[in-house]
């Protein structure tokens, strides 16, 4: 076991942080994405409403893999056009588009879970800041941004530990994060333990993140 | 139309075997999921036996089934189970030779996973129906088996349904990930058909559309399932006692 | 041990993890004798009754129920819980069974009654509280009074020698009391011995035999009604007692 892991040091931590750089980058990419979806599921009942719906309703439907198959497979059906428009750079190269599937998928989810937090806030909390007499601004920043950050950061957390799992799909399009590195040095030694040795490595990094998560959820206690 | 062609029912297309994909997909998923929820309650029990290790046991299970990505767990459960048969099989009798089918490692992979999600259902689930059901079914002297059977069991199903049908639409998605152990499914046909047809974009985006189909009829039937269970208990829901 | 004792206590002692909830209890309820445990929130008077069906378990001393001694085997919780019916504070009805089927499940299921034979024994005791003609109804179509009426049938469908009575009225609105109380005089009529919780004064003059005073964790005081509540002997009693005519 300890060559597999020692032998191949530099392999596994190549894989360690790109699978921290790419979940990473699609939660926060992500959540920017989020943001303006939620924003219409939630005030809006008209075409913008619908449209983030129908984004919200696909994006959660599609399996993931199919999504990053679709997009990097998919895009090869339609390369010259693409050339013409001059984005083959981006389709043609396995991380953009496991990326951008990442980012499609998790701000689907996160879209819902802001708008359940931004839906929560009940009208006695709107009724209060305008008994106080805050400026609207004041009482979205001061009152409303942070009961609804502090309502969603638990969720969001868990998306983040999601997304650390869901990129091991990207492997299977020939990056190589943690899962891709394991696939490569089980198709050179075809010993078992490597795969071990692979679920050590999400094991503690779940295991980190839930701990660093519960430590900043443990600052805004007051929420609870 | 060329696209048309390579979906045509029959030789020349591709879309009998897209429909024996589909087949697939819901078989494993239909077959998974029950097995499931049974493993849900198992480990639950588990996590609040009085024996530490047995709860240990149960704590170690969830965080690992929860840690791991899905498609790690198929992959080392496959290949394991596989090594695990085969010396079995060449100790009782050298020479012949079983292989794990994907559909049972799927099947064990995903029923893991999931279970490992539905025991926090069955907690929540069990912790709504509350202490106070338990205390009342045991005043009456009702054995623990007919307690849970008659009385804890029918309610939980209220509360624990929209836990269990978001886990049947993760389960639906997942099925995807068991071509990669080569299982016959609908992703994995799709992966065929473009080695010959050369229109990825065709195929995966009509499995694309499937998937969405499969998952918005769920949560539809779902929703229908939920307000026929809570036929009843509209007043309790009110907050009038 | 006295045949003619339904309940009892010998130098009982509970504890919640570090926290002596019960200290050294000493009591003895005779058959058909009626006991009303009053006293302040968090003295142990819930606990002391529900370590009689045996929903909680006592560390140390005896705990005698119709002469059986309560142990923590299987077999001797069922048996001593087959004497024993209990009435909560919030009812515990299950939602998802009708009235009649409350009261039926338990002598269906482990005393294997015949439905026909437990669904007219049920009948009969939901007339005794007046409820005959919501035997088809779910506890979310009944009003608080009528649910913990069920809840009263319910325990008597087991035919139990001894009622417990777990502050029945307290989650209740006056009018709702008032039907409850009815029920339990009228139960208190026919001779079975009941430990009651509640705060119900009125009640407590016009049924109990003896009144338990309890706090933290002791009993105080056990006097009859009218000593208690014209002359009680101990100061913590008569604190109580003042509050409660104030409140």
């Amino acid at each position: 076991m300890f060559e597999l892991y020692f032998g191949e040091m530099s392999r596994w931590n190549d894989g360690l942080i790109l699978t921290a750089v790419m979940s990473t980058l699609s939660v926060v990419i992500g959540f920017f994405v989020a943001l303006p979806i939620a924003l219409a599921r939630s005030k809006s009942k008209g075409i913008l409403g619908f449209l983030a719906l129908g984004y919200v309703n696909i994006f959660r439907g599609v399996p993931l893999l199919v999504l990053m198959f679709l997009i990097y497979y998919g895009s090869g059906q339609f390369s010259r056009e693409l050339r013409g428009l001059g984005l083959w750079w981006f389709f043609r190269d396995a991380y953009y588009c496991g990326l951008l599937a990442l980012v499609l998928n998790t701000a689907a989810y996160q879209a819902e879970i802001i708008r359940g937090s931004l839906d929560t806030i009940s009208a006695s909390v709107l009724e209060t800041n305008a008994a106080l007499n805050l400026t609207p601004w004041t009482s979205f920043r001061r009152v409303l941004l942070p009961i609804a950050f502090a309502k969603a950061l638990p969720p969001l957390g868990n998306e983040y530990i999601l997304m650390v799992k869901a990129t091991s799909l990207l492997a299977i399009i020939t990056v190589f994060d943690l899962m891709g590195q394991a696939r490569m040095i089980f198709s050179e030694t075809f010993d078992l333990r490597v795969y071990y040795i692979a679920a050590a490595h999400y094991l503690v990094l779940v295991l980190l993140i839930e701990w660093a998560l519960r430590r900043f959820e443990a600052r805004i206690k007051w929420m609870a | 139309m060329t696209w048309l062609n390579s979906l045509s029912y029959g030789s020349g297309g591709w879309g009998d075997e897209l429909l024996h994909g589909l087949g697939v997909t819901l078989g494993l998923a239909i077959a998974t999921f029950p097995f499931a929820i049974v493993l849900s309650f198992l480990i639950h029990w588990a996590k609040v036996s009085r024996y530490t290790p047995v709860r240990l046991f149960g704590r170690a299970y969830t965080t690992v089934f929860k840690s791991l990505p899905e498609i790690l767990t198929l992959l080392i459960l496959y290949y394991q189970s596989q090594a695990i048969v085969s010396w079995v099989v060449e100790t009782v009798a050298p020479g012949s030779h079983l292989s794990i089918s994907p559909f049972v490692a799927g099947m064990m992979a995903l029923a893991f996973v999931i279970s490992a999600y539905g025991s926090e259902v069955v907690r929540a689930a069990l912790n709504a129906v509350g202490k106070g059901q338990f205390e009342a079914a045991a005043s009456l002297g009702l054995s623990p088996f007919n307690a849970f059977f008659k009385v804890i069991l029918p309610q939980v199903w209220r509360h624990a349904i929209p836990g269990f049908g978001n886990l049947w639409v993760i389960l639906l998605k997942d099925t995807s990930l068991v071509s990669v152990i080569t299982l016959f499914e609908l992703t994995h046909v799709a992966t065929l058909a473009i080695n010959t047809t050369r229109q990825p974009f065709l195929f995966f985006g009509l499995i694309a559309v499937i998937y969405v189909l499969l998952v918005t009829l769920s949560t539809r039937a779902q929703k229908q399932i939920e307000k026929r269970v809570s036929r009843g208990f509209i007043r309790e829901e009110n907050g009038d006692v | 041990m006295l045949a003619d004792t339904a309940i009892k206590f010998a130098n009982m002692n509970k504890y919640f993890g570090a926290f002596h909830v019960l200290k050294d209890i000493n009591l003895d309820v005779a058959k058909g004798e009626r006991i009303v445990v009053c006293g302040p929130s968090g003295s142990g008077k819930s606990t002391l009754i529900r370590c009689v069906n045996a929903l909680e378990k006592y560390q140390s001393g005896h705990l005698y129920v119709d002469g059986i001694e309560l142990d923590e085997t299987t077999s001797t919780i069922r048996k001593v819980r087959n004497h024993v019916g209990m009435c909560f504070q919030h009812f515990n009805l299950f939602p998802h069974l009708t009235a009649l089927e409350n009261c039926t499940l338990s002598p269906i299921c482990t005393h294997k009654i015949p439905k026909a034979d437990a669904e007219k024994q049920a009948m009969d005791y939901l007339a005794k509280v007046r409820m005959e003609g919501f035997a088809h109804k779910y506890p979310s179509q009944l009003s608080g009074g009528q649910q913990q009426r069920v809840a009263i049938a319910r325990s008597l469908c087991m035919e139990p020698d001894i009622m417990l009575f777990d502050e029945p009225t307290s989650a209740l609105d006056p009018e709702s009391i008032s039907e409850v109380l009815d029920v339990m005089v009228d139960l208190a009529g026919g001779g079975m011995t009941m430990m009651c919780v509640t705060h119900e004064m009125g009640f407590a003059r016009k049924v109990a035999d003896r009144v338990v005073f309890m706090d933290a964790g002791e009993i105080v005081e056990v006097n009859d009604p009218e000593g208690f509540f014209a002359n009680p002997q101990e100061e913590r009693s008569a604190k109580f007692l003042k509050q409660i005519i104030n409140h």
